[in-house]
């Protein structure tokens, strides 16, 4: 027995140590958001140029659509201010809510606990508190209810597209802006940005607005005309009466190439600005035809050819065209083909200090490949010939508005 | 909880076995049956080696029980104190605690009274704790709060088993192993406890604990003996 004691004694006190708290994730700071429309209670979406929240210069979920999200509270403090910045007015949220501490352990310190969330203050149509506690990650504790606002609209940028067989087509593409300016704000939105579509708020206090892109690379924004009905009705009771703008029409849109509203199920366009706002209206590209692709190849052995990749200090080409890739370390490169002429010269300057050139041959054909478009030029039986390189090989010799690798430069 | 649970039923279908299972006396002395025939008191072994290897606690525990019959009043009285200091926290704890509870005697036929023994507590502790806190939050920059707990009070309950052996003459030495839930501390403040003394890290619902004892045992009576009956 005494043995025994002995025994057990050391065998317990072997398992006597305490495990030691996850130090991961602390505090219970993030208060879950979701957005919710009035009357229905679905959720809604919204757009949001980004969330700013008080105590801190961080701006968070720069634009972002929003459906449900987490934001953390801040613990040196009992309430925290969340700014939400939105195309069409800046809303605020105000919480308070009571902060503890408790030590944790030795390895991961101190710990926040928030709890009893109150709504001091906000400037949305409606707040629901679902949640009182705030938790580690992201839970159902706000729900901000909104009223339908038809002040904005979704506008998405395509390129039109030919494929090689002739197959008709668009593309959602991303584009540079340097800006986008309603006329009735003067507020520049979208400030050197890249995005493939944007949400534009449009003047509730007139029937018509005008909106000026900048494009990057372009000295002249391009401007777009539009005009549409406004109509007053009480759409829920809880909003009373709002306005809703209907009727839209493209007055102007000469800068572009096209643009078209989007079509519903029943092939009708879509003319009443949308709530949440959806793609309602689709700003097209022209396709570009006399891009051919070039790819730098090296000859690895006898049978093996292999990607290569070389400096250009500068490339041009026998045609007044934009210097493409200066100073650029490359591996293909996108060449623009005289629509004027049936040859092209293109001379590459590489690092090394030599200047290379290559010689374009080609058919071309004119035809009219969208309504919109004008009449364009096709690129076909494409030949190249060259002193310079070792060896040049065509692999397409059609170019399609989708550019594909027409030549390989063997070295 | 199912720990719990798992641990209240072993304890009640032992009590009911060992009960079946104790042979009726011809003759029994009831009226001395339950008057204790000795005290222990001793010391826990493991919370004063605990000051040598652990840095940040200081404190000792002191325990006593007396039988009554095959159950046993036990007591436990101790105190406890942390100190954690952190490059950007400080906290400080300390109090008193005491335990009180039944334990039940599963070795009834040992002559040298050696035990087996399962039972309950009751424990309470009052204490004061601090902490002080200096950081730069990456998302926040400088914090700096101090949150203070004075002479709270916490209770919790336990199961406990374990054993005590005699050693030598009046020298006993054993073990408890405790499981503790329950907890409930009564602070107002901002500052949450993180360690009650007597219980352990509040950061669990439950959690084990584990005593080493040495005990001396003084006589109070005779041992009683049983008496055949009387053949009719």
């Amino acid at each position: 027995m005494k043995r025994t004691t002995w025994f057990v004694f050391l065998l317990l006190l072997s398992f006597s140590c305490l495990d030691q708290p996850d130090c991961f994730q602390l505090n219970n700071n993030i208060v879950g958001v979701s957005f919710r429309v009035i009357g229905t209670g679905d959720p809604d979406t919204v757009g949001v140029f980004g969330v700013h929240l008080g105590g801190t210069d961080s701006v968070f979920l720069k634009n972002t659509l929003l459906t449900r999200t987490g934001l953390p509270l801040n613990y040196k403090f009992d309430q925290t201010e969340i700014i939400f910045e939105r195309p069409e007015q800046n809303d605020t949220l105000l919480l308070g809510y009571s902060v503890g501490t408790q030590f944790v352990s030795e390895d991961c310190g101190a710990r926040y606990i928030l709890s009893d969330i109150d709504l001091l203050k906000h400037t949305f149509d409606s707040v629901r508190i679902v949640s009182r506690s705030p938790g580690r990650s992201a839970q159902n504790n706000i729900e901000i209810f909104r009223c339908p606002g038809t002040g904005v609209m979704n506008i998405a940028f395509r390129q039109l597209t030919v494929s090689a067989t002739g197959v008709r087509s668009s593309t959602l593409i991303p584009v540079y802006l340097n800006s986008i300016t309603p006329d009735f704000s003067a507020v520049p939105l979208y400030e050197n940005s890249r995005t493939a579509s944007v949400y534009l708020p449009l003047d509730t206090t007139d029937t018509n607005t005008m909106l000026a892109f900048s494009f990057t690379g372009e000295t002249e924004p391009r401007e777009l005309f539009l005009s549409y009905n406004k109509v007053y009705t009480e759409r829920y009771k809880a909003c009373g009466e709002q306005i809703f703008l209907s009727a839209m029409k493209i007055d102007n849109d000469a800068d572009f190439d096209s643009v078209s509203f989007v079509t519903d199920a029943d092939g009708i366009p879509i003319t009443t600005v949308l709530d949440p706002p959806g793609t309602m209206m689709q700003i097209y590209r022209c396709p570009v035809t006399n891009l051919a692709g070039i790819d730098f190849m090296q000859q690895t052995s006898p049978t093996r050819v292999v990607r290569d990749t070389v400096v250009v200090k500068n490339l041009s080409v026998s045609f007044p065209a934009t210097v493409l890739y200066p100073n650029d370390t490359l591996r293909s490169v996108n060449i623009p083909l005289d629509p004027s002429s049936n040859s092209t010269t293109v001379t590459f300057e590489f690092d090394t200090g030599e200047t290379k050139t290559i010689t374009l041959t080609y058919t071309r054909t004119n035809t009219v490949l969208f309504n919109r478009c004008d009449e364009q030029t096709l690129f076909s039986n494409l030949q190249a010939t060259s002193n310079d390189f070792d060896s040049v090989m065509v692999s397409n010799n059609s170019l399609s508005s989708i550019p594909v690798t027409n030549i390989e430069i063997i070295q | 909880m199912k720990l719990f649970n798992n641990i209240a039923l072993a304890f009640f279908f032992y009590t009911g076995v060992w009960a079946q299972q104790s042979p009726v006396a011809d003759t029994t002395d009831l009226q001395n049956k339950y008057l204790p025939t000795g005290i222990r008191f001793g010391v826990d072994v493991l919370t004063l080696a605990r000051n040598r290897y652990d840095k940040s606690f200081t404190g000792w525990e002191v325990n006593a029980d007396v039988d009554l019959s095959r159950y046993y009043l036990a007591v436990d009285y101790g105190y406890w104190a942390r100190t954690f200091d952190r490059e950007q926290e400080h906290y400080d704890n300390d109090g008193s605690y005491f335990r009180a509870g039944i334990d039940v005697n599963f070795l009834t036929k040992d002559a040298e009274k050696n035990m087996f023994f399962i039972g309950g507590r009751y424990g309470r502790s009052v204490f004061s704790e601090k902490l002080d806190i200096t950081t730069e939050d990456p998302l926040w920059g400088l914090i700096t709060r101090s949150s203070a707990n004075n002479h709270i009070q916490g209770r919790w309950f336990e199961l406990t088993t374990g054993i005590r052996v005699r050693m030598w003459k009046i020298i006993w030495m054993g073990y408890t192993a405790r499981f503790k839930f329950g907890l409930k501390t009564n602070e107002t403040g901002d500052l949450l406890p993180h360690d009650v003394p007597g219980f352990g890290r509040t950061d669990k619902e439950t959690t084990w604990g584990f005593n080493y004892q040495i005990f001396v045992r003084f006589p109070v009576r005779r041992q009683p003996t049983t008496q055949s009956a009387a053949t009719p």
